[in-house]
């Protein structure tokens, strides 16, 4: 009996141990995933044979600092998607503890606001946890190189949530030119501002 | 609290800080104690922080 306690206690002890792992910063390798975009269609980074990198932004339909972003995701992607850059938008919020955030809402948005961007359903939060995402909008710039792809900048869009024309630190745009120009990110991470995912509750 | 230059003082409230909000810094200077939590907090929790470190 003791002894099947332990052993399940060790158990628990490992599967906790393979869940949590460190947030990505710059310079890790990035898994790829494989998510439902708003069409239906399952999407993985895999699939963009073209692509140099990604604008990989956890993102929502709820969050008012997503919606003081909204535009400028936009024109990220309409900047730097054909260049090799496209934004790929993430919703790992719970539907449960965020109905606003279900699959039906994103898809809903996504035609009203006539997103070009891949809008992707994190169910099951995991895509969230692996990359130690923690809130929305929260950008992490990956390149590929050779087969994998890195982690170049993890953070904030800019340095002015609540106006764009103020801003005057660019940091994902930044990122991506010296990127595209085969150059080093000037600034490696910085901390975001936004909504704190909503987990699921165990 | 107005700087909207977030990244220059979210790491000085509390260096574990991801910007995610809501987050919640107790503290009561005279018993030296200090909390700070990110994320949503129901009201039982807050109660139970309270008690906890103040």
């Amino acid at each position: 009996m003791k002894k099947s306690i332990l052993l399940s206690a060790a158990g628990l002890l490992v599967a906790l141990l393979t869940v949590a792992n460190e947030p990505y910063k710059a310079g890790d390798t990035a898994a790829d995933f494989n998510l439902r975009n708003v069409e239906g269609k399952m999407i993985s980074l895999s699939q963009f044979n073209d692509a140099k990198g990604f604008i990989v932004v956890f993102y929502c339909n709820t969050c008012p600092v997503v919606h003081k972003y909204e535009q400028r995701v936009i024109d990220l992607h309409r900047e730097f998607g054909s260049k090799g850059f496209p934004v790929i938008a993430i919703n790992p919020n719970d539907r449960n503890v965020s109905p606003g955030d279900s699959y039906e809402e994103m898809q809903k948005l996504a035609k009203s606001k006539n997103y070009q961007f891949q809008y992707l359903y994190d169910e099951s939060q995991e895509v969230a946890r692996k990359y130690g995402a923690t809130n929305t909008p929260h950008v992490y710039v990956l390149s590929k190189k050779g087969g994998n792809l890195k982690v170049e900048y993890v953070g904030a869009i800019d340095n002015n949530a609540d106006d764009a024309a103020a801003a005057d630190k660019h940091y994902v745009a930044d990122a991506v030119n010296k990127l595209l120009k085969g150059e080093q990110v000037p600034v490696a991470g910085t901390k975001a501002i936004g909504c704190t995912i909503k987990w699921k509750k165990v | 609290m107005t700087n909207l230059d977030y990244n220059l003082w979210i790491e000085k409230v509390d260096p574990s800080w991801q910007g995610n909000i809501p987050a919640t810094l107790f503290f009561n200077n005279q018993k030296k104690k200090r909390h700070f939590h990110a994320g949503e907090v129901d009201e039982k929790e807050l109660e139970t922080l309270i008690t906890r470190y103040l």
